[in-house]
Order: C-alpha cells, then sequence, then structure tokens
C-alpha cells in the first residue's frame, strides 16, 4: 500500500521533472540571467564599502555580503514554487476535479511535482551559480555539519515556501484569479525574506516583528547557517522553528483546504 | 492614420479594463501588489542610506529622486509595452496573426494599440508622487532646460522598453519560443536600478551606449540635478533611436518570416 502511494508521488516527481526539462530554453536563458544580479550587487556594493571606508557594515564583510546573494539565489531556486498558479489555472479551466478524484492528497500532488522540478534546478541553475559563486565571488565552502544543517533547513524552508504557495493558491477557490496574490506573496517572502537586503539592515524593531513571521525562515535562516552566524544551538533553535511553522501552516492549509473543496463541490 | 490608431488604443484600453475589472478582487489586489512592489526599491534605499553613507555621489533625497524616476518609467514601460509580448505570441500560437496583417493598418501599430496595460497606472501615480515629494526636498523647478531634458530623457527611457518589447517578439517568429527572453529583459534592466556610476567602465559604456538601459533613471536624474550639454544630450539619446530602430528592423525582418498558421 505504502509502496503503491510512493509510486504515485514518484511519478508526480517524474512530470514535474520532465516539464523542468522541456523548457530547457529557459534554463539556458536562467543560466546567463542568474550571474547578471550579482555582478549587479557586486558593483552596488563596492561602491558603498569603498565610499563608506567600513570593513565591516551591520556584521557583513564585503565578502560574506556578496556569499549572502549567492546563497540567496541557491535556496531561492531550491525553495521555487508555483503550485499556486497550477491550482488558479485548474479552478479556471476546470480540470481541478481531475485531480480532485486522484487516489492521492490534492497537497501531495502538487508537492510531488514541484520536488521533481527542482531536483532539475539543482542539475541546471544550483550547481553552476554555486560554482560561479565560488569561482567568482568569493564564496566559501562550509564545514560538513554546517552544509547538513543547511540542506536540511533548505528542505524545511521549501516546505514552508510550498505551504504558503499552496494556501495561496487556495485562494482561488474564492476570487478564480489570484495574480495579485501571487504578487503579493512574492513581494512579502522577497522582502521579509531578505532577498533585496540582509534583515540585519532593518531597525531592531522590525527585525523583532519579522522573528515572528514566517518568511525570514524561508531564506534569512539557511544563508545564515550555511555562513555560520547561529552557532550549534543556535542552528538547532532555528530548525525547531522552521519545523513549528511547517506544523501550524499545514494544520491551517487542511481547515482551509477542507473549506475550499466544500465550495468548489457545492458551485459545481 | 494616427488618429485611428488612437481611437483603437482607446477601445483596447476600455475593454482590458472592463476584462480586469470581471474579477474586481484580483483587479484591486493587483494594484496594490503593483505599487507595493514597485516601493520595495525606496524602502532598500531607506535601509540603505540608513546603515551606510550610501551611494558615492548620490545624497538620499537624490537617490529617492532616482528611484522615483525609475518606478516612472518603469511603469510607463508596462503601461505601453508589458502586454505586447503576450498579445503576440499568443496570435501566433493561436493562428490568429493573420488577421493583423490583413487589416488596412500597420500591425505593429495595431498590437501596440492592443496591449495597453490599466494596472500600470496606479504605478505611474506612485511614481510622479515620490518625484514630487524629492522635487520638494531638494529644492528642483519644472521650468528649466534641465527639467526638459530630464522630461526628454524619460521618453527615450520608455522608448528603450518599449523597442526591446518589440525586438523580443519579433523573435517569437524566428524562434517560437522567445518567452524566457522577456524574462532575460527583466532581469537584465536590474543593472538601471542603481545609478550608473557604480559599476565598471566598460559596463558604463555597454549600458549607455549599446544596450541603453542607463537612460532609464541614472542619466535623467543626474541631468536634472547638475545639468548637462546639448552635446551629452545627444550622446544619449543617439543609441536610444539606433536601439529603436534596431527593434522595428528585427519586426520587419520577423513579420517577412512570418509563414502564418498553416506554415
Amino acid at each position: 500500500m505504502a509502496a503503491a502511494a510512493f509510486q504515485q508521488y514518484l511519478g508526480q516527481m517524474r512530470a514535474g521533472a520532465r516539464i523542468a526539462l522541456s523548457y530547457h530554453f529557459d534554463f539556458v536563458v536562467g543560466i546567463l540571467t542568474t550571474p547578471l544580479a550579482l555582478v549587479i550587487y557586486y558593483f552596488l556594493w563596492k561602491s558603498i564599502y569603498a565610499f563608506s571606508g567600513a570593513t565591516v557594515i551591520q556584521g557583513f564583510t564585503f565578502n560574506e555580503l556578496i556569499s549572502y546573494y549567492v546563497l540567496s539565489m541557491i535556496v531561492g531556486f531550491l525553495t521555487w514554487s508555483e503550485a499556486d498558479k497550477w491550482i488558479e489555472r485548474g479552478v479556471r479551466q476546470g480540470s481541478l476535479t481531475r485531480d480532485l478524484v486522484k487516489p492521492m492528497s490534492f497537497l501531495g500532488q502538487w508537492l510531488g511535482f514541484e520536488v521533481g522540478t527542482n531536483l532539475m534546478n539543482i542539475v541546471f541553475q544550483i550547481i553552476p551559480v554555486f560554482f560561479i559563486g565560488i569561482l567568482a565571488f568569493g564564496l566559501e565552502p562550509a564545514p560538513a555539519h554546517r552544509i547538513a544543517a543547511f540542506a536540511a533547513s533548505i528542505i524545511l524552508a521549501f516546505l514552508l515556501y510550498y505551504g504558503l504557495t499552496f494556501l495561496n493558491g487556495l485562494g482561488a477557490f474564492w476570487l478564480q484569479k489570484i495574480t495579485g496574490l501571487r504578487r503579493v506573496k512574492r513581494v512579502l517572502i522577497g522582502f521579509l525574506g531578505g532577498s533585496f537586503i540582509p534583515l540585519s539592515f532593518f531597525p531592531p524593531a522590525l527585525q523583532t516583528i519579522s522573528h515572528f513571521l514566517p518568511f525570514e525562515y524561508i531564506r534569512f535562516v539557511p544563508i545564515n547557517i550555511y555562513l555560520g552566524r547561529y552557532g550549534t544551538a543556535g542552528m538547532l533553535v532555528q530548525l525547531g522553528i522552521q519545523a513549528a511553522w511547517i506544523a501550524a501552516l499545514y494544520a491551517l492549509i487542511a481547515v482551509v483546504g477542507r473549506a475550499a473543496i466544500r465550495k468548489y463541490a457545492r458551485s459545481g | 492614420m494616427a488618429f485611428r490608431i488612437f481611437r483603437m488604443a482607446a477601445k483596447h484600453f476600455t475593454l482590458t479594463l472592463s476584462e480586469q475589472m470581471a474579477y474586481k478582487g484580483d483587479f484591486l489586489i493587483k494594484l496594490f501588489a503593483g505599487a507595493a512592489a514597485d516601493f520595495v526599491g525606496p524602502l532598500v534605499a531607506i535601509l540603505i542610506y540608513a546603515a551606510t553613507p550610501g551611494i558615492p555621489g548620490w545624497a538620499f533625497e537624490e537617490f529617492l529622486l532616482f528611484q522615483g524616476t525609475l518606478i516612472l518609467v518603469f511603469s510607463l514601460g508596462k503601461f505601453m509595452a508589458l502586454d505586447f509580448p503576450g498579445y503576440v505570441l499568443g496570435a501566433i500560437w493561436e493562428g490568429d496573426f493573420d488577421k493583423y496583417l490583413l487589416r488596412p493598418y500597420d500591425s505593429l501599430k495595431q498590437l501596440l494599440a492592443r496591449s495597453l496595460n490599466p494596472e500600470a497606472l496606479i504605478e505611474v501615480l506612485l511614481g510622479a508622487v515620490i518625484i514630487i515629494y524629492s522635487f520638494g526636498k531638494l529644492g528642483l523647478t519644472m521650468l528649466s532646460l534641465n527639467f526638459a531634458y530630464y522630461l526628454l530623457l524619460i521618453a527615450a527611457a520608455v522608448a528603450v522598453q518599449q523597442a526591446a518589447m518589440i525586438a523580443i517578439s519579433a523573435m517569437a517568429f524566428l524562434v517560437i519560443k522567445s518567452d524566457a527572453l522577456v524574462n532575460f529583459w527583466h532581469k537584465f534592466t536590474d543593472f538601471a536600478r542603481y545609478p550608473i556610476s557604480v559599476y565598471s567602465p566598460g559596463l558604463k559604456f555597454f549600458l549607455t551606449f549599446v544596450v541603453p538601459v542607463a537612460v532609464s533613471a541614472s542619466y535623467p536624474s543626474e541631468i536634472l540635478l547638475r545639468g548637462a550639454s546639448p552635446g551629452t544630450m545627444a550622446a544619449l539619446i543617439l543609441p536610444v533611436v539606433l536601439f529603436y530602430a534596431a527593434a522595428i528592423g528585427i519586426w520587419r525582418l520577423g513579420i517577412r518570416n512570418y509563414t502564418s498558421a498553416g506554415g
């Protein structure tokens, strides 16, 4: 029984991987595009550090800050999910019924699919970015125990990002079109997750508020685990908070998901 | 002829607005999200200037003017051209493009008229508000030659955005799948998010004369603040004219290569 269920999810993963592979032209363009952002941050912060004369700004040396942006990209590629887009499409085009009658959980189907897509991202985007980071932007390989904690944190960050995306997608059951919600999600996670600038640059009050929101656990925390900013006990605490957020989020998804499907069934 | 195209654009604008208003909730959230996304730039600027002396050569209010200009230019570009590749690609994939060729109007103008994006107008407004705020803080006046140069460069910057969308859309006639190039262009225009002075000399040259995205905010703001000679203005506008002409050339080449739905 369990083996059969695993096969079903494996099938979803394969589908995700195939879809990702079919967009090989996008991948080539993606590989060309990725270093552009790093080049921009490199020159911007180089000029700011030179102008300020400081070697450390908000706890970051220049090399650490550039490494932060390299890692931010890697984490971004690994945690990417567009489940909300697929759910919206399913609701609007009516193909959702087919997904709902499959002998697998609705949440799990898209999870399997997105895992497959992101595994392809490792090959086509993460490995190139990692090497570009090491060779051109001074990213230093972390010791094994931090790499292990980083990997665990990324898996949790992905589940968190996926959960938020899925929850966002459920909005389509009420709104039909959720282009705006999807954009709000990207802006919130981008800014409060620390993609544009590390959260250490935020005012202390905002940093405190941010600890009580899920966004920094999607990007800022995994990056800082890699950079060794927490210590062993601190890393475990951060991983624990990520896990707690996942538990809370998936409990919420269960409640909202049931209401969404009831609404869908009623309206036909 | 020009009047008819404007009338066509106005009609399409109204229709697009009605289409979007069919999903009112989503439309309102989209307006809010667009403005919030634009506001990230000024927020990051505030954080940078709070923690450091900032970007060399740019006081905080000057950089705010830069950010307002950038929002204005990008949102005008979004208003006038962002949806253009979507309409062109859609028309090609659905075998609908022939109708644009059969009508007694230029296909490019028809499609440009078709692709106005109403939701960008709120972002235009946001950019204008930030610019007006910076004007007050910096004591700038609109009654100056620098301001006329500023407006001219903003028009040039919007033309660059439109030219890029035309060229990228024309690639659809040649390689069919060119939406990845739209993504590439958006990432490339990130170079315009910071003053040109932070980049290396080679990049400065490339972003000014080859793919002139530095005209988006860096040069207009700098010239408004510090002035420029007519020669400098000519040197900045000429690459834009050539860039636009190249885009039109690629479009014409694409149309010649178009083999219709059955091809």
